[in-house]
């Protein structure tokens, strides 16, 4: 199997936050606390676009990097979890993540900032898969009774894609072509520019002699 | 003789100190094993129908299977 994966169509999400509220619900997450979020660019503008955020269970994770008690691991699955019987809370790994995962309550017995909390993909934690202490942590193990995360499996519009990276990439690929796009929206060419387009990352062009 | 027997032992004591210390070294020894999600769950009345647990291959192929339900594209026959 390859890596578990999550896609979000910004063609396609319509911004109800219907993502965030199942999770919300599924894990019976504090108040305070956001696991998934939905973001807006240029909001209120024409044309503007919205994605589900949450932990992407990256590759080469860095908030696995910076946590000095190495509180992290990854599934064979390649879903990144944590210990929390290890975390210390110290909030390293929040500077560390470019998406903004990791979340800590402030309203628990930890004082101001409680052990982190973040997306499990829904894949739970260390404990036994599906017991009560497990379930109490790190919410539900759905990826144990055979379901994929619920945030994607609720999402109205199926902007949210997640499970097997290749399944969900292969997904967003046959969607793209059949809005009459190609590779054009991915890839190199969208990150970087193509070697044809003045100014995006193609060779300045010579100055004009007069 | 006594005093390089006094001394000897001290280097000694000192020499040895080291070994009693734990080690501060992080592995993955310390960490708890995680159980895979293809052996399932403790209440297998949640388990979503079409696989069983404890069987890799089955959980693979439902996940996948389950995936395609996000695909508009997917002919009702791989739904």
């Amino acid at each position: 199997m390859a890596r578990m994966k999550f896609i979000c169509d910004a063609e396609r999400c319509i911004e109800c936050n219907g993502c965030v509220t199942a999770c919300k619900a599924e894990h019976d997450v504090p108040w305070g606390v956001n696991r998934r979020r939905v973001v807006t660019l240029n909001d209120g503008i024409a044309g503007e676009r919205s994605i589900s955020v949450a932990c992407m269970h990256c590759s080469d994770a860095p908030c696995m990097a910076v946590c000095p008690v190495d509180c992290f691991y990854r599934t064979d699955e390649g879903v990144v979890l944590h210990d929390k019987d290890v975390c210390i809370g110290c909030g390293y790994c929040s500077y560390a993540c470019p998406f903004g995962a990791p979340q800590f309550p402030s309203n628990g017995t930890f004082g101001l900032r409680g052990k982190m909390d973040k997306c499990t993909f829904c894949a739970g934690g260390p404990e036994d898969n599906g017991s009560q202490a497990e379930n109490a942590k790190y919410g539900r193990n759905r990826l144990a009774e055979g379901k994929l995360p619920a945030c994607a499996e609720m999402c109205s519009t199926k902007a949210l894609l997640g499970g097997d990276g290749d399944v969900v990439a292969d997904i967003f690929r046959t969607r793209v072509l059949n809005r009459g796009k190609g590779s054009e929206v991915w890839g190199w060419g969208t990150a970087y520019g193509k070697p044809s387009a003045p100014g995006k990352g193609a060779a300045p062009a010579e100055p004009k002699k007069s | 003789m006594s005093g390089r027997a006094a001394l000897a032992c001290v280097a000694l004591a000192f020499a040895l100190a080291a070994c009693g210390e734990r080690t501060q070294t992080m592995s993955s020894d310390t960490k708890k094993p995680d159980v895979p999600g293809w052996k399932g769950g403790s209440n297998a009345a949640y388990n979503a129908p079409g696989w069983v647990a404890s069987d890799q291959t089955a959980w693979e192929a439902q996940l996948r299977a389950r995936a395609q339900a996000q695909n508009d594209y997917a002919t009702p026959a791989t739904k």
